[in-house]
C-alpha cells in the first residue's frame, strides 16, 4: 500500500473523528456533545470528499449539520433553560449503553472482518454521477414512485406535527 | 510548478482576498452610511488616516489588536475562544467556490452551489457557540433570534435558488456562469428578489437585523467578546457581506461575464467584483435607511409570503421553462420573454392578492373599532 497524501488525510480524519466521537459520549454537558457531534459529522463529510463523492458529503452536512443539530439545539433552548445550565445529563443508562454499543460494534465488525468484498468496483463510475442520480430519482424506470412516496410521507409528517403543535 | 506549491500559492491568495477587500469595503460602508446620515463618516481632520481616511480601517485593526481579550467568568472557555474561529473560517470557506473568470477559481465541485448552501449553518453555529459560551442575558437572546431568523430563511433562499439550478441543468457555479446569455436577474426577478432579501437575513442586515439589534441588545450574541474577537466577528460579517454580494452576482447577475471578458480574462474578476460591489451597496443603503423589523414581523414576511412565493415560482417557472422548450424556444434568450411574462402574472397576482388581504384587514380594524363606539 502506497503512502500518498490520500492515505495520511484519511488516517488524520478517521483520528480526528474517532476522537471527536469519543469526547462527544464521554461528554457530561449536553450542549459540549453536540458540538463534538457536529464535528464528528464535519469528519464523516470529510471521509465521504475523501472516497470522490461530494454530493454524499453536501448531504451528510446539510441532513445532520443544518437540520438534525439545529434540532437538538432548539430542543436545547427550549426546555434546558439555555443560559447557564450546567446540570450533568444523567448517568444512569451508562453501563446500558455501553453494552448495547459495544455488541452492536462487536457485531458489525464481525460481519465486515467475514464478507469477502469486491476488489474491483462493481458498476463503473460515470463521469456526471450527480446528473445521472437526478435522472434515475425521476425517471420512469427508476424510482419515481418511492421517491414520491417518500415525498408524500414526509408531507404527513409535517401535517401531523402541525396538528399537535395547533394551540386548541 | 509542482502541484503543493500552487496549492499553497492559491489558498494564500484565498485567504488575502477577503481580508484586503474587507478593510476597503468597511471603509466604504462607514462613508456611504456617514453620508446617508448627513455626516462625513472617517476623515483625516487631526489624526493622519491617510486621504480620505482610507487607511482609518487598518489603524482600527491595529488598534484592536492590541486590545485586551476578557473572557466572562463562568463563561465556557473553549466554546467561548472557538466561536470567533469557527465563524471566520465558515465566511472565508465560501471563496474556495466562487468562480472568479472562465478559469479562475479555487475549486469547481460538482455540487458547487449547494456547498455554498451547507456552509452556511456553520455560521449560525459559530453563533450560537457564542451566545451560549458567554453566560448573558443579551447574547442568549440574541442566539434565539438569530436561530429562529437564519432557519426560516434558508428556505426561501434555497427554493429561490433551485430556480437557476433548474434553467442551468447543473449546481456547479462555473456552469451556472456560463449558462447566463442573458443575466438571470433579468429573466427572473421575482426569485432574484426573494434571494436578495433572504440573503440579506441570512448576514442579519438591516432590516433584518434582529439577531445584534444594537438598540435593544447590545450586541446580540457577540456582546461579551473584546479584542480580536470582537474583531473576528466584525470582520467576518462584514467578509460575509461581500460574499453572499459575490454570490448574488455570480447567479443573478453574469458573475465574471462581461464585455471583452472572453479576450482578457483578466477582466473575470474586475467585472465579478463590480458587479459584487454594486450588490454590496445595496445592502449598506439598505443598513442606512430601513427601519429594524421585529422578530414576529421578520417571522411573518418569511412564512406567509415569502416561502409561498418561492414555491409558486418554482412550480411556475418549471412549467413555463417547458413549455418553452416544447415551443421551440431552445435558448435561454428565446425563452427569456416565457419566463417574463410568467414573472410578470405571479408578481400581478401576488399584488392582487397581497392588496385584497390588506383591505380586509383594514375591513376588519373598522369593524373592531365600530364595536368599540356603540360600547
Amino acid at each position: 500500500m502506497s503512502f500518498g497524501f490520500e492515505q495520511i488525510a484519511f488516517l488524520l480524519t478517521a483520528v480526528l473523528t474517532v476522537a471527536a466521537a469519543l469526547a462527544m459520549v464521554f461528554s457530561r454537558q449536553v450542549f459540549h456533545a453536540i458540538l463534538l457531534m457536529i464535528a464528528v459529522f464535519a469528519g464523516v463529510a470529510t471521509l465521504y470528499v475523501l472516497l470522490g463523492v461530494s454530493f454524499m458529503a453536501g448531504m451528510q452536512l446539510f441532513i445532520y449539520v443544518g437540520g438534525v443539530s439545529v434540532l437538538a439545539v432548539i430542543a436545547i433552548m427550549v426546555t434546558r433553560g439555555f443560559m447557564g445550565s450546567d446540570r450533568p445529563r444523567p448517568a444512569r443508562t451508562t453501563y446500558g449503553a455501553a453494552i448495547v454499543a459495544g455488541s452492536v460494534f462487536l457485531g458489525l465488525a464481525w460481519l465486515i472482518l467475514r464478507v469477502p468484498w469486491p476488489t474491483a468496483p462493481l458498476v463503473a463510475a460515470s463521469e456526471n454521477d450527480l446528473a445521472l442520480l437526478g435522472q434515475v430519482l425521476v425517471s420512469r424506470s427508476g424510482f419515481v414512485v418511492p421517491f414520491e412516496l417518500s415525498s408524500l410521507l414526509l408531507f404527513v409528517v409535517l401535517l401531523g406535527a402541525l396538528y399537535i403543535a395547533r394551540e386548541r | 510548478m509542482p502541484t503543493y506549491l500552487r496549492y499553497a500559492l492559491t489558498s494564500l491568495i484565498l485567504l488575502a482576498t477577503p481580508f484586503v477587500s474587507v478593510l476597503i469595503l468597511i471603509w466604504v460602508a462607514r462613508k456611504v452610511i456617514a453620508r446617508m446620515q448627513d455626516r462625513l463618516g472617517p476623515n483625516n481632520s487631526g489624526t493622519w488616516a491617510g486621504p480620505y481616511a482610507l487607511f482609518q480601517t487598518l489603524a482600527d485593526a491595529i488598534k484592536i489588536l492590541t486590545k485586551e481579550l476578557i473572557i466572562p467568568d463562568g463563561a465556557d472557555r473553549w466554546v467561548f475562544l472557538a466561536a470567533p474561529i469557527v465563524v471566520l473560517g465558515a465566511a472565508l470557506l465560501v471563496w474556495l467556490v466562487i468562480p472568479f473568470g472562465p478559469t479562475l477559481q479555487g475549486m469547481d465541485p460538482d455540487i458547487g452551489i449547494f456547498y455554498v448552501v451547507v456552509i452556511t449553518p456553520f455560521a449560525l453555529f459559530a453563533m450560537i457557540m457564542a451566545g451560549w459560551s458567554s453566560r448573558n442575558k443579551y447574547a442568549a437572546l440574541g442566539t434565539f433570534r438569530a436561530v429562529a431568523q437564519i432557519i426560516s430563511y434558508e428556505i426561501p433562499q434555497f427554493l429561490s435558488l433551485l430556480i437557476p439550478i433548474m434553467l442551468t441543468g447543473s449546481l456547479s457555479l462555473q456552469n451556472l456562469v456560463l449558462a447566463q446569455q442573458l443575466p438571470f436577474v433579468l429573466v427572473l426577478p421575482i426569485p432574484a428578489l426573494i434571494y436578495f432579501l433572504a440573503m440579506t437575513a441570512e448576514v442579519g442586515r438591516l432590516p433584518f437585523e434582529q439577531a445584534e439589534a444594537d438598540a435593544e441588545i447590545v450586541a446580540g450574541y457577540f456582546t461579551e467578546y473584546s479584542g480580536m474577537m470582537f474583531g473576528s466577528f466584525y470582520l467576518a460579517e462584514f467578509i460575509n457581506n461581500f460574499s453572499v454580494s459575490l454570490v448574488f452576482a455570480t447567479l443573478f447577475l453574469g458573475g465574471w461575464r462581461g464585455p471583452w471578458v472572453m479576450e482578457i480574462p483578466a477582466l473575470g474578476p474586475v467585472w465579478l467584483f463590480l458587479k459584487g460591489f454594486m450588490v454590496f451597496l445595496v445592502l449598506m443603503l439598505f443598513w442606512g435607511a430601513m427601519p429594524r423589523l421585529r422578530i414576529d414581523q421578520i417571522l411573518n414576511i418569511n412564512w406567509k409570503f415569502l416561502t409561498p412565493l418561492a414555491l409558486v415560482m418554482l412550480i411556475v417557472v418549471a412549467w413555463v421553462n417547458r413549455l418553452a422548450f416544447d415551443q421551440g424556444a431552445t435558448t435561454l434568450v428565446a425563452r427569456a420573454p416565457w419566463l417574463l411574462g410568467a414573472n410578470l402574472v405571479v408578481g400581478l397576482a401576488t399584488v392582487g392578492l397581497l392588496r385584497l388581504s390588506s383591505r380586509r384587514a383594514q375591513h376588519r380594524r373598522d369593524a373592531q373599532s365600530l364595536e368599540l363606539l356603540h360600547e
